[in-house]
């Protein structure tokens, strides 16, 4: 039922404004192009998803390729690239998604309630049966993100 | 005269982009006691000899433990920790969740993502004497 209450480009217009603000006032970084649709990346990379509930239900997924997520750590902890390490990097990917999320989530659902879990993240990708992703071409990879809605139970 | 701040949230990297950004706007610090959920953060603040335990706490809200939300309601509950101002810093910006968190008690809301100006501007109103120096960013 929620599925049918929120346009697919009203989902992706959300999505695209969050990600530009996350990347811009807590990385200040920009993506060196258009995002485009696709399919989940492909590539070896970080991997992080936030659940959350409330007036709508589902996850939000994050994908990061290439140097991207240590880079993106770097600028966010105000630290050289060679000095983030793999813990670093990870809880990043964590916050980025839980960012992303209410972000996401405030701009389709301003009066809604939300809930978001403790995100996670790992070098394996998590599966999203069929969802279209929105991939920004970074400078150092790729920030490839989807929202995923849920039928009530 | 330098502040003591509280940091509330599960995530270190947050914890530490946000005593980044309190450095940054040149608010003066004495000591920044960091806290990973509501229960540690108020374990640590009752184990505190000064009075008041800091001058402004900044917490998160969806926590493990101790959410943010039940934090303020036990700060607001205890007369030693009543006073002191609570800024929430968190993701979850929906009307409805601010509404209820500034009517519990919370003195100020930081909705994530923000830049930096805008936690410099609220720790400026917040903290007698505090000049935030907007220029470096």
């Amino acid at each position: 039922m929620q599925k049918e209450k929120l346009e697919r480009a009203q989902v992706r217009r959300a999505l695209e404004e969050a990600v530009l603000e996350v990347l811009e006032t807590m990385c200040f970084e920009f993506p060196v192009a258009e995002p485009e649709e696709g399919e989940a990346p492909q590539k070896e990379g970080v991997h992080a998803a936030a659940r959350f509930d409330g007036s709508l239900k589902g996850v939000l997924r994050i994908a990061l390729t290439g140097e991207a997520p240590r880079r993106l750590a770097a600028a966010f902890l105000g630290l050289a690239d060679d000095e983030v390490g793999e813990r670093e990097t990870m809880q990043m990917a964590c916050e980025l998604a839980n960012m992303l999320c209410g972000a996401t989530m405030s701009r389709l659902e301003p009066h809604g309630r939300l809930r978001i879990a403790a995100p996670e993240a790992s070098r394996v990708t998590g599966a999203c049966g069929g969802a279209c992703w929105l991939c920004f071409p970074l400078e150092a990879g790729l920030l490839a993100a989807t929202l995923c809605l849920e039928e009530e139970s | 005269m330098p502040s003591r701040l509280m940091i509330v949230d599960d995530s270190p990297v947050m914890r530490a982009f946000v005593k980044r950004t309190i450095a940054l706007s040149g608010i003066e610090t004495s000591e920044i006691l960091e806290a990973s959920n509501g229960r540690e953060a108020l374990e640590k603040l009752r184990a505190c000899a000064a009075a008041p335990a800091v001058d402004l706490i900044l917490t998160d809200i969806n926590m493990p433990v101790m959410d943010g939300e039940q934090l303020i309601g036990e700060l607001k509950a205890d007369p030693a920790l009543q006073a002191i101002p609570v800024v929430v810093v968190s993701t979850d910006s929906t009307e409805n969740r601010v509404g209820a968190l500034l009517r519990l008690g919370a003195s100020d809301y930081v909705r994530k993502p923000f830049p930096p100006e805008r936690l410099s501007e609220v720790l400026g109103g917040l903290l007698p004497g505090a000049v935030a120096r907007e220029e470096e960013f």
